[in-house]
């Protein structure tokens, strides 16, 4: 099935008349991109977390630790599609891990959450610029909200396998401590020597569903700014920051002030309705 | 809502919008072309684009500049006959006052 939108309205007088006899769009002529992966597997962290693993029909491609593919599925003849940031690729490039919120009025993710292991779906090449730069040893700081932890997963992963040297710090921040995906993962990268101070914070701690939560707590930038002042050798690093504009603008704000160059301040924001300029 | 490239983008042409795409749904012709264009068949509108844009040229149609409104004819035009969207372009261009 094909769907096409028509051209949009131009200002009554503002375009030659001629252009007006443009051909209309030729329907058929656009056709739905194939599936080409299935759904392998799909955990909830919470009810509204979940972590979804894909095989591609091929390898995908070039990929650099931190970037995203879109999926997509089929809905009422339309293929929804959104991006998400690669958790994981295996070896063979064909099995892909994401870590996904579902959001009240979310398109894709309330179509996501119901679907069956087997279920076919489409997931497009690798893009984006939020990319771990593998050349530069300074200590890396990294603070990830929410789901905005997976890229930085990704980039962990790399460093694990490389058994690079290279110190991390890593602030998950989340609402509530259930949201604490990936602890173990992190931990077992640790325990194999990848050299990574993992600081997670629940930022609502008075709230009941944290009354067993015994960690540190607080937003993530606070605990930023508590690195910052406790740890100067970490004024000396790059930062890779993915999640929330606010939090991102805050966290920017301290590394601005502990003397970090903007260039070293690397910042994915959260696909949105809303999304941020280049500031 | 699609998302619409306008002015700023001609004779710029900064690639990072096309590196960040995660459809591949912004093109143009090297060589031929004095800006980018989105497919608004294509676009599923996550803004992407328009957070790495260096030169402020991308809006949702919603918020696309008046001034700037036949960009969203060109950009859909583009995708279905590229050289009537060129010579809109053109016209546009050649009627704007100088910077």
């Amino acid at each position: 099935m094909t769907v096409q939108r028509p051209l949009p309205e131009a200002r009554p007088g503002s375009l030659p008349g001629r252009l007006h006899t443009l051909p209309p769009a030729v329907v058929g002529a656009r056709r739905l991109p194939l599936a080409n992966a299935t759904l392998v597997s799909r955990s909830e962290v919470t009810g509204t977390l979940g972590v979804f693993v894909v095989a591609l029909n091929a390898p995908l491609g070039a990929f650099s630790p931190g970037q995203y593919v879109s999926l997509g599925v089929e809905h009422a003849g339309q293929l929804v599609q959104r991006p998400y940031s690669i958790v994981s690729l295996d070896a063979a490039g064909t099995r892909v891990e994401l870590f996904i919120r579902r959001l009240p009025d979310g398109r894709l993710s309330n179509l996501l959450w119901p679907l069956r292991p087997g279920t076919r779906v489409r997931v497009g090449p690798a893009r984006g610029l939020f990319t771990l730069d593998r050349a530069d040893v300074r200590p890396r700081i990294m603070v990830g909200t929410g789901t905005g932890l997976a890229p930085l997963l990704a980039m962990l992963a790399d460093s694990a396998a490389r058994r690079d040297a290279t110190p991390n710090v890593l602030i998950h921040g989340v609402s509530y401590w259930m949201e604490l995906a990936y602890g173990e993962r992190v931990a077992e990268w640790a325990a194999s020597g990848v050299p990574i101070d993992y600081r997670p914070t629940v930022s609502r701690p008075h709230e009941r569903r944290n009354e067993t939560w015994t960690g540190p707590v607080g937003r993530a930038e606070a605990q930023l700014t508590r690195l910052l002042s406790d740890m100067p050798k970490a004024r000396n690093g790059v930062a890779y920051l993915c999640g929330n504009p606010d939090m991102i603008d805050a966290c920017r704000a301290a590394l601005l002030a502990a003397g970090f160059a903007p260039a070293d301040i690397r910042v994915e924001h959260f696909h949105g309705p809303v999304p941020r300029r280049v500031s | 809502m699609t998302y619409v490239i306008a002015e700023p983008c001609v004779d710029h042409m900064d690639q990072s919008c096309v590196a960040v795409c995660p459809v591949d749904c912004i093109s143009s012709h090297d060589g031929v072309d004095r800006k980018l264009h989105i497919d608004p068949d294509g676009c599923i509108e996550c803004g992407s684009c328009l957070s790495v844009c260096p030169n402020n040229a991308i809006y949702p149609l919603a918020e696309l500049p008046a001034k700037w409104a036949d960009y969203a004819w060109i950009d859909a035009a583009w995708f279905r006959d590229p050289d009537a969207a060129r010579d809109v372009l053109a016209e546009i261009l050649a009627e704007a006052p100088a910077a």
